[in-house]
């Protein structure tokens, strides 16, 4: 963040002082988002996948700081760095410029930000004790998804998973040296897995919905 | 090695919302642009879901992750099946038997021939030697049988060729049997052709054998030579021969053959008798009496007193032919 890092004050949210001043909200144009790719690659293609890439995580970043709807908040860090690219502004690293103007937008919307109660919580801790639940589509998706998996990449999410928190270390231990890999490697593995599962199970419940629909 | 724990913890904070602002931009910055990084705050992520789930987590940090839960769908999704990871996995006996038991009344008989998940990787090569042995004998047998293919054909190929060339042999064979008995038939006919010229030529040589060293004379009877009504007929004879033809003109007589004696000029014969058989040539007809050189001397008269022979053979005297042989 040595260069090019932007104020505070000039990306902070001006719309009430362009109310004041009667000047209409500035919105995304074609020639200013073309400019915004351009920042990433001179290559029109390259720029398209790093620009999505670079949203995909700022929008991760936004729900793991929890202060608000994190698609709304990645759109607008991205219209304000068109806006000052538009401006004429110049900027060298457009990660840091980003990342810059995300941390302010987060920043305003903490203030904005209402902290729940544990009780308003949609979840509670009973409701997240592991009991036995009667089989359900999700039950189901997760089944048909795990017996999807080859039999390696099965024993492997099952294996990770099985053991319970005081032996959880030594087991994994064991289970790396077992595949005869490191263990953050069976960190990683296990992870991409579990991704996999995942999003058959989100594909196989989306199935679903439509049919009962 | 050493980093690693490092990495885990900073990301496990940094979800928790433990981090100093400078630190979190950092890695913020680092998390758009590292793969490496955002994987690892992806895992970070994996592994606060489950400590929640499992209800390993203090109050505040609780707090949070239910704050990510109200504001992210994708979260509270997670969350969700976490659950069911958890309570699925939990059920299942341990070491993953049971999902394989599953799947064993399903063991399909090439399985016999793979590694297991739960084999290490040393055991796992010595698990699927069998079934790499087995490949590659099918491997082999596929590559010999293609090369006896091929070879078959080759084969026959070169047995259909050779069949084609015994034909062609054998049609040229049957042409050359041809030729060759038309060759010696040719080779005959040229050896008789050549033995009739060879007789020809010794025929011919024989005649000339004969003729050309002979010096020949024509005498009339009673008379000259020529017959031209001289006293006595005379002639040289010219040196290198050894026989001299005195061819003696019987036109007047109709015998079979002649009877010739050879006189000096006292009409003593100096030469035995000669039967000789007429020779027609043309309109004359004579006797060919040869007599050796070695008889006549130059400068001397001789006569040649001739007796005709009737076909009983009976002797009557015809007639005298005179000559001198001059110098």
């Amino acid at each position: 963040m040595s260069f090019n890092d932007p104020q505070p004050n000039d990306l902070r949210d001006k719309s009430d002082a362009k109310r004041t001043h009667n000047k209409p909200k500035w919105v995304m144009t074609q020639t200013a988002f073309d400019k915004l790719l351009s920042c990433f690659s001179l290559d029109r293609d390259e720029a398209g996948r790093q620009y999505e890439r670079t949203r995909v995580r700022l929008f991760r970043l936004f729900e793991w700081s929890a202060v608000g709807p994190a698609d709304e908040l990645a759109d607008e860090t991205f219209n304000r760095v068109a806006r000052r690219i538009d401006e004429g502004q110049k900027i060298d690293n457009v990660i840091g410029y980003v990342v810059g103007v995300a941390k302010i937008i987060c920043k305003e919307a903490r203030k904005k930000h209402v902290p729940v109660s544990l009780d308003d919580a949609p979840e509670t801790r009973h409701r997240i004790t592991p009991e036995p639940v009667e089989p359900d589509v999700r039950m189901q998706c997760f089944d048909d998804c795990l017996e999807g998996l080859s039999s390696e990449r099965r024993f492997l999410i099952v294996e990770y998973y099985q053991q319970e928190r005081r032996d959880k270390i030594d087991r994994r231990q064991k289970l790396a040296e077992r595949l005869g890999i490191p263990q953050n490697a069976l960190r990683i593995r296990a992870h991409r897995i579990r991704m996999a599962l995942e999003n058959c199970i989100t594909q196989c419940l989306e199935g679903a919905a439509v049919r009962n629909e | 090695m050493a980093e690693q724990p490092n990495r885990e913890e900073l990301a496990s904070r940094y979800l928790l919302g433990g981090l100093s602002e400078n630190e979190a931009m950092t890695l913020e910055e680092q998390i758009l642009s590292d793969d490496e990084v955002f994987e690892n705050l992806e895992i970070a992520e994996d592994e606060l879901i489950d400590r929640y789930v499992r209800d390993d987590l203090s109050t505040e940090e609780r707090r949070r992750v239910r704050e990510m839960i109200l504001n992210s769908p994708r979260f509270a999704e997670r969350v969700d099946i976490a659950k069911i990871l958890t309570t699925r996995i939990r059920s299942q006996p341990a070491g993953a038997a049971k999902a394989e038991k599953k799947k064993s009344g399903k063991t399909r008989w090439w399985n016999l021939f793979l590694p297991t998940p739960e084999m290490a990787p040393a055991m796992r090569l010595v698990a699927v030697a069998p079934l790499a042995l087995l490949l590659l004998t099918g491997v082999l047998l596929v590559l010999v049988w293609t090369r006896y293919r091929t070879e078959s054909q080759r084969w026959a190929r070169a047995e259909q060729r050779l069949s084609q060339l015994e034909k062609e042999i054998a049609d040229q064979n049957a042409k050359s049997s041809g030729l060759e008995t038309a060759l010696t038939q040719t080779q005959q006919e040229k050896a008789e052709q050549e033995k009739l010229l060879a007789d020809l030529q010794r025929q011919l040589a024989e005649q000339r054998g004969k003729t050309l060293p002979i010096f020949s004379f024509f005498i009339n009877p009673g008379v000259g030579t020529r017959g031209d009504g001289g006293a006595e007929a005379s002639f040289r004879i010219p040196p290198g021969n050894d026989e001299v033809e005195l061819r003696l003109n019987v036109e007047s007589g109709d015998y079979p053959q002649y009877e010739t004696t050879l006189q000096d000029s006292d009409l003593k014969p100096i030469s035995k008798p000669s039967r000789l058989k007429p020779i027609r040539r043309g309109n004359r007809k004579f006797i060919a009496f040869k007599v050796p050189t070695r008889l006549l001397r130059p400068g001397s008269s001789y006569s040649i007193h001739v007796d005709a022979l009737n076909s009983q053979q009976v002797r009557e005297d015809f007639s005298d032919y005179r000559f001198r042989v001059t110098r």
